[in-house]
């Protein structure tokens, strides 16, 4: 719950934080990391039309019954699940993932990224002045 | 569901994943995660040795009732006191309020740490003795 710019700048540094840690093979901070960025960029575009989530079951039904007929793909939406679930399992479960599991989480992270940083550049001209596109790096 | 000795591995690697990066200085939220990762694992290892796992909530992750559990079982039982519980819980508010007015900012992650630090230092001894 947090405004635009909160979550946009969120998102990038989580980004790079992930990025570190794939370099590092520290594989957890990356499958943490790299989840938040794809959460944070979606609350970021929840925020462009007034919507806070309060769970994951909230973030999960907005996605599914909002954003995906807003323009983001099937494909998107397959990626998050995907995200939310592996890390569901090697955060909090038994689970140790292998360095090629962790290269495909990070590539779905990636893939997500670009889908919204797409979107909200769609929005650039709608935005408060210093949210749009690129204001967070 | 992850045994003892899983939940055992896995708060050791986020307990020293915490404590580097911490003294790194690392994004603040990550630390926050890290640290209560950490305790929530060493709290469900001593839950598993009891045969028993917190729930989620639908489309969640499982830690609904992990606060429930360790009052009934490992309060209960003698193992740990109501104020250790009462930490676990303002750990589980903090956290949860992460992100009201801003994100976490180095002030916030010490104080977290500050309040993390005696629950895992009890939790560890607990586990040792189990």
């Amino acid at each position: 719950m947090a405004i635009l710019k909160d979550h946009l700048a969120l998102a990038e540094t989580l980004h790079a934080d992930m990025t570190g840690a794939h370099r590092r093979g520290e594989w957890p901070i990356v499958v943490d990391a790299g989840f938040y960025t794809v959460f944070h960029g979606m609350e970021a575009v929840n925020a462009t039309e007034c919507r806070d989530t309060y769970s994951f079951a909230d973030a999960a039904d907005v996605l599914e019954t909002i954003l995906v007929k807003n323009g983001f793909s099937e494909e998107f939406a397959s990626d998050y699940r995907y995200l939310f679930y592996f890390r569901r399992g090697a955060i909090y479960g038994a689970h140790v993932p292998s360095d090629g599991q962790v290269g495909d989480y990070v590539r779905r992270v990636e893939r997500c990224r670009a889908a919204i940083q797409s979107y909200l550049g769609t929005w650039t001209d709608r935005l408060p002045a210093g949210t749009g596109k690129g204001a967070a790096k | 569901m992850a045994t003892q000795n899983q939940h055992d591995d896995k708060s050791k690697m986020f307990w020293r994943l915490a404590q580097d990066h911490y003294e790194k200085g690392t994004t603040p939220f990550l630390c926050m995660n890290l640290i209560m990762y950490t305790v929530g694992h060493l709290i469900e290892g001593l839950l598993a040795a009891r045969g028993r796992h917190p729930g989620a909530p639908v489309r969640g992750v499982p830690h609904a009732d992990r606060g429930a559990l360790l009052r009934k079982h490992l309060v209960g039982e003698g193992l740990l006191t109501d104020a250790d519980a009462d930490r676990y819980g303002e750990m589980v508010v903090l956290r949860d309020t992460f992100i009201d007015g801003g994100t976490q900012d180095r002030p916030f992650i010490e104080s977290y740490m500050a309040l993390a630090r005696p629950l895992i230092d009890r939790l560890q001894a607990v586990a040792a003795r189990s």
